[in-house]
């Protein structure tokens, strides 16, 4: 009886609020009056049916995550290759240092402008903005993980006669794993923030898009489509990253809930 | 013929310069050979310092520092050490991989490893929780591991620096007696640090008492030829606390006078 109490009580911990919220938008739209410029959720619910129809909000989707994706992979290596190189030699930090911490200030979005002249509008970049934003918030998780691992846990390595690549590889990259994953997870934020800001000005396709150019139409209801789904596209992804996380590296104490 | 030599050694930390005020200063200490030696001091005296000397971490300005006839040179299995606090270990490991862990660095099989760690731990009283994560287990718990990861290497010389010293003192005891149990008969050259008077003498062939710092050196020697395992009510250990009280108090009042005028 106690752990159905307990269920109960879990659920409608997270179940109510959401329903809450969803009345309180309802009767806000209401309140509007005007059901084009601020739609309810039902009519909201209608047009991502309507969308999923024709199949437009599948392929934008797709087009997003797959460009996050991809550009969020190649970051992670990049700023953890970086980031490490970094917090282990002196000299690489000396000379990196100063880019690293004047670039990581120009925003993803500072850059749109030249990236579209550079790259066009095809998916290079897109992928090449995701890759920017990812790689420093890796870079510095990593090379504060490495610049702060408790110095007995390197001596007690030298003691047992770890030196250079083995050192490197069961004392160094384990105990700066933790850090790393947690950077992965802040980039990961960072990355679907990218990536709507890059579908607005230089896409034909994406969630981006799909928000940017419904205001052209002024389809509210579609803006709060694309909305929506980013949001729960994010928390499933943040939640993958949990799981799988959890299930690789549980023995390194990674990310909690 | 001593084992460990510090003859006349110097130490500051960071770059040589007007500026640099010696640790330590016309450092003097032998060793022999199986000898437990406990150094006593009040903190920031520089214990810590003299035992990173002679694990290799740092090296002397001036002065010599010999093991078996041979200068010291870089960290080696030869002196193992045991690190104050336990941030040593590593969290990612299994009580038995941390302890496994210089067995691994060594090259040693896997089956060998297992076997002669397995054996260290029971031995330290960690049988059922060798597979456990160091978060896993007490402060105690994780000394033991710290003790058990040292032992296994089957070291001539080992340093520890204040291993109970976190510790609260019913288990302090606990391991104390165990240490005594595991370290007699095992031939080991033992330099231990502390800054408990009672440890000492329970674990001790001989007591050095540092001089407050800046410039420390040791002040003063006692040698305990009690028979083991030693008493903690007896006469002569009260006896011998008291000597030892004497001189040491002296250079703890000197810290804490001096942290007060400051
Ligand atoms: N890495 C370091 N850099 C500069 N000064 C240090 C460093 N480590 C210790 N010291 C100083 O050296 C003195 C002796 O320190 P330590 O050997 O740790 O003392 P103890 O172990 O006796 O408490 C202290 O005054 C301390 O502040
Ligand atoms: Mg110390």
């Amino acid at each position: 009886m106690s752990s159905a109490g307990h269920y109960l009580s879990w659920l409608a911990l997270r179940v109510l609020p959401f329903i809450g919220l969803i009345f309180l938008w309802d009767a806000a739209a209401r309140a509007f009056d005007v059901p084009v410029l601020f739609p309810t959720p039902l009519a909201t619910w209608d047009k991502a049916v309507q969308l999923v129809g024709e199949g437009q909000l599948q392929s934008d989707i797709a087009i997003s995550l797959w460009r996050i994706g991809v550009g969020f992979a190649v970051g992670c290596v990049l700023g953890t290759v970086l980031g490490l190189m970094m917090g282990l030699s002196r000299p690489v930090a000396d000379i990196l240092g100063p880019f690293v911490h004047t670039l990581r200030f120009i925003g993803p979005i500072a850059w749109i402008s030249a990236v579209m002249i550079w790259f066009g509008l095809g998916e290079t970049s897109k992928i090449v903005l995701i890759v920017y934003t990812t790689t420093f918030v890796v870079l510095v998780s990593a090379m504060i993980g490495v610049m702060t691992i408790h110095p007995n846990k390197l001596r007690a390595a030298r003691v047992f006669g770890a030196r250079g690549w083995r050192l490197f590889l069961y004392v160094t990259f384990p105990a700066t794993l933790p850090h790393i994953l947690s950077g992965a997870r802040l980039a990961m934020m960072n990355s679907f923030m990218t990536i709507i800001a890059a579908e607005m000005v230089a896409a034909r396709e994406g969630l981006g898009f799909l928000i940017f150019n419904s205001r052209q139409w002024m389809e509210v209801d579609a803006i709060f489509v694309g909305m929506i789904a980013l949001g729960l596209l994010g928390l499933m992804a943040d939640m993958l990253m949990v799981l799988l996380t959890g299930l690789l590296f549980r023995r390194f104490r990674p990310l909690s809930p | 013929m001593s084992l460990i030599r510090f003859a006349g050694v110097d130490f500051h930390y960071g770059p040589a310069g007007p500026s640099a005020s010696a640790i330590l200063k016309g450092f003097d200490l032998e060793i022999a050979r199986g000898e437990f030696y406990v150094l006593l001091g009040p903190s920031g005296c520089g214990k810590t310092t003299a035992l990173n000397l002679l694990a290799g971490f740092e090296r002397p300005n001036a002065g010599t520092l010999i093991m078996d006839g041979r200068p010291i040179g870089a960290p080696g299995m030869d002196r193992v050490v045991i690190f104050q606090g336990d941030d040593s270990l590593y969290p990612w490991l299994t009580a038995q991989e941390n302890v496994e862990f210089p067995l691994r660095m060594t090259g040693i099989s896997a089956g060998e490893r297992r076997r002669r760690a397995k054996l260290w731990l029971s031995r330290v009283g960690l049988a059922n929780h060798g597979q456990k994560f160091p978060h896993q287990l007490s402060g105690g718990m994780k000394q033991r591991i710290q003790i058990a990861r040292a032992l296994v290497c089957d070291a001539p010389v080992l340093l520890m620096d204040e291993p109970f010293g976190a510790l609260d003192a019913q288990t302090r005891t606990i391991l104390q007696d165990e240490l005594v149990a595991i370290c007699s008969g095992s031939g080991a050259t033992v330099l231990f640090i502390t800054h408990d008077i009672a440890e000492a003498i329970i674990l001790a062939d001989r007591i050095g008492v540092m001089r407050a710092g800046p410039g420390s050196a040791i002040k003063d020697e006692f040698a305990l030829d009690l028979p083991r395992p030693r008493n903690r009510g007896s006469v002569e250990f009260a006896a011998a606390y008291d000597r030892i009280q004497r001189v040491l108090g002296e250079e703890v009042r000197k810290v804490v006078s001096r942290e007060a005028a400051a």
